[in-house]
């Protein structure tokens, strides 16, 4: 067991070396104390750029050996000394106060009980054993992506469609030397690094007070400690999507060319962890970009460009797949039967189990809740009427009922549930269209959330699996990039509506 | 590894920090603006409405370790299928029987539980590697089949060797190379 963690350590501090070199080239520090500062995004960038490039590798025929995997890592982190972009440091960060650091150890509470967890875990949840680490072990075993398993129909269990990004992340644990047993540990490093990310790009910006309420609601969150433990994909694309997000709100707002570079890391990241990353990257950057149209075209533009950038996370692997005549759920034609066979009863049963998986007090407290608070504070900071206030209590009230009276099996519909759908729908859908007309911030999370939502209504209306089982077997999971991005947004909303913190030029 | 409250434990719980973090902090401190309190104790309800559950969630995670700590590696490692009603250890009996690298093709009795069956072979693919199954109506070197008896079979069968599980609901496992 020691051996396996020390292998897994191996492997992070690889990674960590080359996001390292990643960040430095994106110019986000210059010296070792500036690296202090954005020690957990550059490990995340290192992981988001390795997966990425295993990817692409694999399909171009590597195996991703030891040596090949000390090489990459070598070379992005030599990739430091070249400086693509200018020098423009990240995050500074003032010493923490006593107060801090008496909230840096609440944050680190969960986080060690989770660590020691995650190394007994069993592989229990049924998408991370029955398809996500066979097809990593399946990499080391066969010394790469063989098409002759990987796009062969026998293997259509193990999704050949699907990225490749946490099976090359857990393949390259298993060739250093790392067993199955501590799988869950490397994805307990993401959830760590992603919670000491925010503090690091937040602190400077909106204040020690809203960033450690932040990472202390996030870290002793039930969900998110038992989501990371379940060594499913959903907490690896959750917390690329929002730090894409998180970068992009920076490149915006601030002009921060680092955040730019990003913004494309975690995006491709993003998009390389699941099928539906592609949609939901579309959605938050679609919807950056008009924020920044609104600052200057330059600055959209750019953004724009740095979406284009994150297809090299989906683009090489559709091909591979496509050419290979790999096995997929969604082709063309299975689509087009899909669509022919749409059930429209489908939407509101959907949505309101994904409302109730969002909202479940049992296992994300009042994290969304109050996040949706903090949007609407934001909101009335600029304009005081009754238009959110009323919309935004309707809708939790009936998100609340809905979390604690529909049973989280209820695929059948039943004529009282209009009770709760049609409030829902209203209330919703004046939110988004209030909250974007007082303030662009807390505009941009509510329509990115409210998109994101309607994405996966859509996902499971035109599901080609049986809509009972496709709902009952993922709607815990796929909200988690919801409850994540309207969570980490929550203190850089609250900080423009009391101005506290450096004014940034969104308003 | 999730709080072991009810949902409208979990919503008291969470909500009475929620409301005790929001109004200290209104009290607490000297806020520049109404905006810049209503802020604040958003922010701090944010913190409390988590911190007021965790004790819970804590021990609900120690639960967890003591409970996981149980398992042996090996019991960890299949606690998927073992859990979904397979018994992993007819695979392993399957994989010394196949040759590596040799290609087999998987036949389940019409007759077991879909989802055991389902179960079988997700299990089978992984714990075979780098034995490679073929699809159906193709010319693999091996059969394994569950419930099926090699007389039912379309492929005729030699070396037949049969694999008992240990439960005795369970149908035999056949594992032979096909003739040809």
């Amino acid at each position: 067991m020691t051996g396996d963690v020390l292998a897994l350590l191996l492997v992070n501090g690889c990674l960590f070396a080359a996001g390292a070199g990643v960040t430095r080239a994106l110019g986000a520090w210059r010296g070792p104390r500036e690296l202090l500062t954005v020690v957990a995004t550059s490990f995340l960038a290192g992981a988001a750029v390795f997966g990425v490039l295993a990817q692409l590798l694999y399909v171009l025929g590597f195996s991703l050996s030891v040596p090949q995997t000390l090489a990459i890592c070598g070379l992005l982190a030599a990739a430091g000394s070249l400086r693509v972009l200018p020098a423009s440091p990240l995050a500074g960060q003032p010493l923490p106060s006593r107060r801090e650091w008496v909230a840096a150890a609440l944050v680190a509470i969960p986080l060690i009980l989770l660590a020691v967890d995650a190394v007994y875990q069993p592989l229990s949840s049924w998408d991370a054993w029955t398809h996500w680490t066979p097809k990593a072990r399946a990499l080391v075993e066969l010394d790469g992506l063989d098409r002759s398993y990987f796009a062969s129909p026998p293997y259509g269990h193990w999704h050949p469609d699907y990225p490749l990004l946490v099976p090359s992340l857990e393949a390259v644990a298993f060739r250093f030397g790392a067993g199955v047993r501590v799988a869950q540990l490397e994805f307990w490093f993401l959830l760590a690094a992603f919670a000491v990310a925010l503090v690091e790009l937040l602190r400077p910006r909106v204040g020690p007070l809203l960033t450690w309420a932040a990472a202390l609601a996030l870290v002793w969150t039930p969900k998110l400690g038992a989501e990371a433990l379940s060594a499913n994909a959903d907490m690896p694309l959750a917390i690329f999507l929002v730090l894409a997000a998180v970068a992009a709100w920076l490149w915006i707002s601030e002009g921060s060319m680092p955040a730019l570079g990003l913004v494309a890391v975690f995006g491709a990241a993003a998009v390389a962890t699941k099928l539906e990353g592609v949609i939901e990257v579309a959605i938050v950057l679609a919807l950056a970009v008009w924020l920044a149209l609104g600052q200057s075209r330059r600055s959209a533009l750019l953004l724009a460009g740095a979406g284009a950038v994150t297809l090299i996370g989906f683009i090489p692997w559709r091909l591979w797949t496509m050419l290979t005549g790999a096995p997929t759920a969604y082709s063309a034609s299975s689509l087009v039967d899909t669509v022919e066979a749409v059930d429209p009863s489908r939407v509101p049963i959907a949505s309101l189990l994904l409302l109730r998986q969002l909202f479940d007090p049992a296992v994300w407290l009042l994290l969304v809740p109050l996040a949706l608070c903090a949007l609407a504070v934001g909101a009335l900071a600029l304009r005081r009427d009754r238009v959110v206030p009323l919309s935004t209590a309707v809708f939790l009230v009936v998100a609340l009922v809905t979390a604690l009276v529909i049973p989280p099996r209820s695929y059948e519909w039943q004529h009282q549930y209009w009770l709760l759908f049609v409030p829902a729908v209203l209330a919703g859908s004046v939110l988004v269209v209030a909250i974007p007309r007082r303030t662009r911030t807390a505009g941009f999370v509510v329509t990115s959330v409210g998109s994101l939502f309607g994405a996966l209504v859509a996902f499971y209306l035109f599901t080609p699996y049986d809509f009972a089982w496709h709902l009952g077997t993922s709607t815990s999971r796929v909200v988690t990039p919801l409850a994540l991005l309207a969570a980490a947004f929550a203190p850089i909303v609250l900080a423009r509506a009391s101005k506290q913190g450096p004014p940034g030029r969104v308003p | 590894m999730v709080a072991r409250l009810t949902g409208v434990e979990a919503l008291f719980l969470a909500g009475m920090g929620a409301v005790l973090g929001a109004l200290l902090s209104a009290r607490a401190r000297q806020w520049p603006s109404g905006s810049a309190r209503l802020s604040g104790m958003t922010a701090v309800a944010l913190a409390t409405s988590s911190l007021a559950v965790a004790p819970v969630t804590a021990w609900a995670i120690v639960l967890d370790i003591r409970a996981s700590k149980q398992l042996s590696m090996r019991e960890a490692e299949r606690f998927g299928p073992e859990e979904n009603g397979l018994d992993t250890s007819l695979i392993d009996r399957v994989a010394r029987v196949i040759p590596r690298r040799a290609t087999y093709g998987l036949a389940v009795s019409d007759g077991l539980d879909p989802h055991r069956a389902s179960v079988f072979r997700i299990w089978a693919l992984a714990a075979l590697l780098p034995r490679r199954a073929v699809a159906d109506g193709s010319s693999p070197e091996w059969i394994v089949s569950w419930g099926i008896p090699p007389s039912e079979l379309d492929a005729s069968l030699t070396d037949v060797r049969v694999i008992e599980p240990e439960a005795d609901a369970d149908p035999h496992v056949y594992v032979g190379r096909v003739v040809r």
